[in-house]
């Protein structure tokens, strides 16, 4: 064991990170996940139902986020529409699309019960919260 | 499109089994990268840095493909699966009882047409049933030449019924009844579709079936009579029609009873009240077989003392040789179908769909009703084979084809609200 993989910083030092150069960019985004990591996923859903009480797209909805500090999209804003499809899934919203293309999406009935439901008791509905954050 | 946007699409959808998937999610991403480009744009960058940004600012498209294809994932609905194969399961029970096991051909038939049904039903599950939607047109012209040619070409005739035989096959009036369901379907959620349209091709079609057998004639106008309360036509409209088409078939009756002969209104009498009737095998006869099964039954072979043992009457002789413990269990698999399928039609809000598990609710429902209705004996004398347990080609199929729009429906039941989006990007 110890033998073959003797080698392996050596080669990954010549092969890989010979190629790799830690930029500004890496260096900021690190730190940007770093401030990130100061709203838990809870949080953001919260927000996310909060904002869909009116109909908004994808597209609005990130902008809005960031402006509440909620900066976990950025670079990464495919992964808002991931969150959406699984609320749909549940049926805790209701989407439409529009004719030049735009989906919007709205917090229905079930959508809303929930969201006061998790406003009124934040620690007590964690279970449901879970299944959708993880799929 | 710039060629970054492409690859990133393409990495996306790459990861999405499902095809109708694709096509959306691509759509929604499309429109988000357009939005985020504008918003670059404004700020006065080129548009190819714009393009740049917006495809770099999406994030990774193998992680979000994944994760939308773990949503989108087209689904098995297993428990109507398991109920369709139970119920064809208890359908092999009334071979055992009437000493047919030596017929071979007899338990060969049943075998090779549970095979046909349920390869009809998996087949179904795999058509996308919305492309289905705007063939209406095709539908009712199918029907009616089938019906057309049943009238003209038939070879046998049983029962009073038209019945077109090739070898064990036998082609009946029945087998049009999914191509008027799916023309009706199509009719219905159209919202150009008007009632003088619906009358015309209601009474053209009325005026084939009323050449074939009562049973297939109840079914078919009891069906389309439930569907139009879904369709986009005018309530009031409905109601007025409705209620007309009853008037005049109640004064046809009433002129009808006082010109008909004795012994035709003796036979419709004892249709209506069978149990003053004098007929061979009656409705009598049966209720008190029924009521002699007893809870375990009487496991005596019943095919000299039931007539049509395994068709029209199987749930009788199913009763009378297993007992009502067993008849109880039999139909409550078999309402269970239906419960299952009132349960998926419930969380669906789009009207063709609607329309679609409500026609076949109601087709399901008249057989099972109609049939098991008859042997306890609220339901007049007809002809209406238990569905999955009757022996018969046509029967089997039709119910497998049912099945088969509620498995194909279910398996793109989260794509529904989504559907408006194929018109949008053709």
């Amino acid at each position: 064991m110890d033998k073959r993989l003797k080698n392996l910083k050596k080669t990954m030092n010549r092969e890989v990170f010979a190629q790799l150069k830690f930029t500004e960019n890496h260096k900021k985004s690190i730190r940007e996940k770093i401030k990130q990591e100061t709203h838990s996923d809870e949080e953001i859903l919260i927000a996310i139902m909060q904002l869909l009480l009116q109909k908004k797209t994808g597209y609005q909805l990130i902008s809005l986020l960031q402006s509440r500090g909620i900066l976990n999209f950025k670079e990464n804003e495919g992964s808002l529409y991931v969150i959406l499809h699984r609320l749909e899934l549940r049926s805790l919203l209701t989407s439409s699309w529009q004719e030049d293309g735009a989906k919007f999406y709205q917090l229905n009935k079930k959508g809303r019960k929930l969201l006061k439901k998790v406003e009124e008791q934040p620690l007590s509905n964690h279970l449901s919260f879970k299944e959708i954050l993880e799929g | 499109m710039s060629e970054q946007r492409n690859s990133f699409l393409e990495q996306v959808q790459s990861q999405i089994k499902s095809k109708e998937a694709r096509a959306f999610v691509s759509a929604e991403l499309h429109h988000h990268l357009n939005e985020v480009k504008n918003y670059w744009l404004q700020k006065g960058i080129s548009e190819d840095q714009a393009e740049e940004k917006a495809v770099t600012q999406m994030g990774n498209p193998i992680s979000i493909g994944q994760n939308l294809n773990r949503i989108h994932r087209p689904k098995v609905d297993w428990m109507t699966l398991i109920l369709f194969a139970a119920a064809l399961f208890l359908g092999f029970l009334p071979l055992l009882f009437q000493g047919n096991i030596a017929n071979h051909h007899f338990s060969t038939y049943k075998v090779v047409f549970i095979i046909m049904g349920g390869m009809l039903a998996l087949i179904m599950m795999f058509i996308d049933y919305r492309k289905l939607a705007n063939k209406g047109w095709l539908f009712y012209l199918l029907g009616t030449l089938l019906l057309l040619f049943l009238t003209k070409n038939f070879n046998t005739f049983t029962e009073g019924q038209f019945v077109f035989k090739v070898g064990p096959l036998k082609i009946e009036g029945l087998m049009t009844i999914p191509f008027f369901f799916l023309a009706w379907a199509g009719f219905f959620q159209s919202n150009r579709f008007k009632m003088w349209k619906f009358l015309l091709l209601f009474v053209l079609s009325l005026y084939f079936f009323l050449e074939f057998s009562l049973t297939t004639l109840f079914i078919y106008v009891i069906m389309t009579f439930t569907m139009i309360w879904w369709s986009k036509l005018n309530k009031k409209k409905i109601a007025i029609v409705l209620g007309s088409v009853f008037a005049l078939v109640a004064t046809w009756g009433v002129i009808g009873w006082m010109t008909v002969a004795y012994y035709q209104k003796k036979r419709l009498l004892s249709f209506i009240n069978p149990y003053n009737s004098e007929e061979y095998f009656d409705l009598s006869k049966v209720h008190h077989l029924f009521m002699d099964a007893g809870w375990f039954g009487k496991h005596l072979l019943v095919d000299q003392m039931i007539p049509q043992a395994n068709t029209n009457f199987v749930f009788l002789s199913f009763t009378y040789y297993y007992g009502w413990l067993f008849a109880a269990i039999l139909f409550l698999v078999l309402s269970l179908v239906f419960v299952r399928i009132a349960f998926i039609a419930k969380r669906i809000g789009d009207s063709y769909t609607k329309l679609l598990l409500v026609g076949v609710m109601i087709i399901y429902t008249i057989q099972l009703v109609g049939h098991v209705g008859m042997i306890v004996g609220f339901f007049p004398m007809t002809n209406m084979s238990l569905p999955f347990i009757s022996y018969g080609l046509m029967p089997v199929l039709l119910n497998a084809f049912l099945i088969g729009i509620v498995l194909s429906i279910y398996r793109r039941k989260d794509l529904l609200s989504t559907s408006t989006v194929h018109a949008n990007q053709q």
